[in-house]
């Protein structure tokens, strides 16, 4: 390639292969997901009764977008490194959902400016987060388990009604339905227009764009990253308004889907999504993302879901597979970096 | 009847990875001695306490202790056997106590096992008062809380109470105030008569006149002289440190007068790290800021470049004051800044390209945030190729190249920034004297090209071959400005130690 180059000597080349096994190492959790992926299936196709027809697939695609777009949005979090984390991304959906509720149900307002509304609470709610950890440098463990309450405890203020009860909407109009039940040639809408392109644009973002590179850089090293002139505080606080946009939208989609607001919407989404993350090759400490290996890790987390309830393995269980699954992943993590140490 | 001499060691020989810290080392303390060891960074003295007080093992040599040849395992072995450091800035447990700082690992216990508090106090309150200290106040404060002074006297009393005989001071009055530093020369005038040795380190030339019975020079890793105080005048003392050496400089193709002034600094002021600091950078000029580590020249420079805040003062480009809020903000006006270690420059698991494109991705850009990757890599296989760096690809990680070819890599991040202000921190540490050759005829032909580049360097011989002219810095200060022929190393040490 260059001249120089051509001079290397023997340890370089050494390196080199090193280097290439890595690489190949790393790319493969692509593959390894891919691979637990087609032996799950083929667990819960010979074992699941009527797992493995097409409802159920089209059911499996439905339920792991909403938690898709949390775990991509919590990836670029986690990315971005100094202790990079968004435990609020569940109540962000929950308050983006009522309020698009209300505005539709209670105040009648035209849907589309209220999913507008909707989105830019979210993207606000993001970017609170934001703002609070670079510019009054809190934690962001402790920033999102602040606003995770906060944000949860608004969208039940939001909900009540006269007598001060929280009251779930469900006078939708029924065009609203086309984000959550329509299909297109029978794969669900919402996995089409909304899941696989913007898994596809922040892929792109992360791997091809100056924002990309800057900030798997600023998760990788913080100083080294400002003394090479990168604005890392902007880097965040683009990462966390993100990540709020995408609870919104999702928020639009579950909220379409089951025809109904409720405040506790995504409760239970908070550590789920950071769970796929990290599953999905995310490096806890930043800096390493891999936004493919996430979008396919919470598909599988959700056909998980859905097979192990088709077998009749108690719910209470299914969490717990849950866990092995992510402790699994991080020992594999922890065998992978040892060896290219 | 007693030894005179207490701590001794012979031939005591020390490198890491091929450089040569020490060089084989005679040295003695006697009882009731004060010995200062003085001497440049990098001089070894730092090496010899850290052997003395079991951070370090020497290669070769022998030490003895009263006498009887030892050998120091490790710290708390050196405890053991009498030997205690203390260093510039004291190694407590600042949420604890006093108290509980003299005698942790070593506590009175009642024999049932609980600290005995009340004899602990007496003890400490004894310990302080043989060094005429008050300490009824402050014994049970959180040492943390208190001033650099009493937690030094703090470790002097954990010394005592351990029947420490010898007394390690590491720069202990660099960070003291003018009263607090009074105190410990009376502190070390009372050990001394005591019949303790004492080994004590500054760069504070003047000190040691009243204080050191003997003085200590050291210079690359070997003692150069070693004398009673009345033979060791400052003056002979800084002969000593300079040495007689002398350092080729490097040949300059450029030979016009340079007389613009790029960069202007005035009165740059940041509470306690750096005080009115005023220079004039010209075009093409080679200005070196020589000075002690830990002198405030990185601050300066990570203050000009936008890295950190700074207090007071004005910056000029090119007669335009300047405001720097952020680094990027220095990198477009073409001020670009390499920090000293390769740690903080280069993300070392990330690419060649990664690594030298990431201060000008935004110079690339086609559209939409992409970047245009063809222009951009040509652009970084041009420098690769200009400064010669051996790699298996530009796709290679950082840390899989050598030191120096990583240095290089360094370089040609800061050179895609296409500087006006070049501001090496440190540009040739830790690498191999073939690889330093090499760097400063690039730094030499840098400036021959036009660029205006300053070098902070904490290596003498590196900032005489290279500078056009040498700023000294001394705690925070401007010390010396030196032109020319002016510029050697017995002027620049004599600037060093004011």
């Amino acid at each position: 390639m260059i001249n120089s180059i051509k001079n290397s000597t023997v340890d370089d080349v050494k390196s080199l292969e090193k280097n290439k096994s890595i690489a190949l190492i790393f790319l493969n959790r692509k593959f390894l997901l891919l691979l637990l992926f087609i032996i799950i299936y083929a667990f819960f196709a010979v074992f699941a009764h009527n797992f493995n027809s097409f409802q159920n697939i089209e059911s499996i695609m439905i339920f792991s977008v909403e938690i898709g777009l949390l775990s991509l949005g919590e990836t670029l979090v986690i990315t971005s490194g100094f202790g990079g984390i968004d435990l609020s991304v569940g109540s962000m959906l929950g308050l983006s959902a009522i309020v698009i509720g209300e505005l539709i149900g209670r105040f009648g307002l035209n849907i589309w400016l209220a999913i507008i509304i909707g989105l830019l609470v979210g993207t606000g709610t993001g970017l609170f987060n934001g703002l609070m950890i670079v510019y009054a440098k809190i934690p962001p463990l402790l920033t999102t388990l602040a606003t995770m309450y906060l944000y949860s405890s608004l969208a039940l203020l939001v909900s009540m009604d006269q007598y001060g009860n929280a009251m779930p909407i469900s006078n939708f109009p029924s065009i609203y339905s086309i984000f959550g039940q329509s299909n297109i040639l029978g794969i669900p809408l919402q996995f089409i227009l909304f899941f696989i392109p913007i898994t596809i644009i922040l892929y792109i973002l992360v791997q091809k764009t100056i924002f990309g590179k800057h900030l798997l850089s600023t998760g990788t090293d913080e100083i080294v990253s400002k003394l090479s002139g990168i604005n890392v505080n902007k880097i965040r606080l683009w990462v966390y308004t993100i990540s709020g946009l995408l609870a919104a939208i999702a928020a639009l989609i579950e909220t379409s889907r089951i025809a109904s607001a409720r405040p506790d919407l995504g409760s239970n989404m908070n550590l789920e999504a950071i769970t796929i993350s990290v599953l999905g090759g995310t490096y806890i400490f930043g800096g390493t993302a891999d936004i493919i290996a996430v979008f396919i890790a919470s598909i599988l987390v959700t056909m998980l879901d859905n097979g192990l309830f088709l077998i009749g393995v108690n719910t209470i269980w299914q969490t717990g597979a849950l866990g092995f699954l992510l402790i699994g992943a991080l020992i594999l993590d922890l065998i992978i970096r040892k060896r290219s140490l | 009847m007693e030894n005179k001499i207490l701590l001794e060691c012979k031939e005591i020989k020390k490198s890491f990875g091929g450089v040569h810290a020490l060089k084989g080392i005679d040295f003695v303390l006697n009882r009731g001695e004060v010995h200062a060891l003085v001497g440049e960074n990098g001089a070894g003295k730092s090496t010899l306490i850290k052997i003395f007080s079991g951070v370090v093992f020497p290669d070769e040599g022998s030490i003895f202790l009263k006498g009887k040849e030892i050998k120091i395992q490790n710290p708390l072995d050196a405890h053991r056997k009498g030997i205690i450091a203390v260093y510039q800035e004291p190694l407590v447990y600042p949420k604890l106590s006093v108290l509980e700082n003299i005698f942790i690992g070593n506590e009175i216990k009642k024999s049932n096992g609980e600290v005995d508090w009340k004899s602990e106090e007496k003890r400490a309150i004894e310990l302080f008062k043989s060094l005429d200290i008050k300490s009824e106040d402050f014994i049970r404060k959180p040492i943390g809380k208190l001033t650099t002074a009493i937690q030094q006297f703090t470790l002097i009393a954990k010394a005592l109470n351990y029947n420490a005989e010898v007394i390690i001071f590491d720069e202990p009055t660099a960070i003291l105030s003018d009263i607090d530093a009074q105190n410990l020369f009376k502190i070390i005038k009372l050990l001394r008569s005591d019949g303790k040795g004492i080994i004590y380190i500054s760069h504070r030339l003047e000190e040691l006149q009243g204080l050191a019975d003997r003085i200590t020079v050291m210079k690359d890793g070997e003692i150069v002289g070693t004398g009673n105080n009345v033979d060791m005048t400052k003056k002979r003392i800084i002969e000593l440190m300079a040495g007689k050496n002398v350092i080729e400089k490097i040949q300059r193709n450029n030979h016009e007068e340079k007389k613009d002034i790029i960069l202007k600094v005035q009165g740059f002021s940041k509470d306690r790290v750096f005080e009115n600091i005023s220079f004039d950078l010209k075009k093409g000029e080679i200005l070196g800021f020589a000075g002690l580590v830990g002198s405030g020249r990185s601050e300066v420079m990570e203050a000009i470049f936008g890295f950190t805040k700074y207090d007071k003062g004005n910056i000029f480009l090119e007669g335009r004051n300047i405001k720097i809020h952020k680094t990027s903000d220095a990198i477009d006006l073409g001020i670009m800044y390499l920090p000293e270690s390769r740690k903080l420059g280069l993300l070392q698991n990330k690419s060649i390209l990664d690594n030298v494109g990431l201060p000008v991705f935004n110079r690339f850009l086609k559209s939409l945030g992409f970047i245009n990757n063809n222009n951009l890599n040509s652009s970084i296989k041009q420098y690769v190729e200009l400064l010669s760096i051996k790699a298996p690809s530009l796709f290679t990680n950082v840390e899989a190249l050598s030191g120096g070819n990583q240095q290089k890599v360094l370089f040609s991040k800061g050179l895609i920034a296409q500087p006006r202000v070049l501001i090496l921190d440190e540009p040739t540490h830790g690498i191999d004297v073939a690889t330093k050759v090499d760097i400063h005829k690039l730094i030499a032909k840098l400036a021959d090209d036009g660029i205006s580049v300053i070098v902070v360097s904490s290596e003498l011989p590196e900032i005489i071959a290279l500078s056009d002219r040498v700023i000294v810095m001394h705690e925070g200060k401007i010390t010396g400005t030196f032109e020319g022929n002016q510029i050697t190393s017995l002027n620049l040490i004599s600037a060093f130690v004011k």
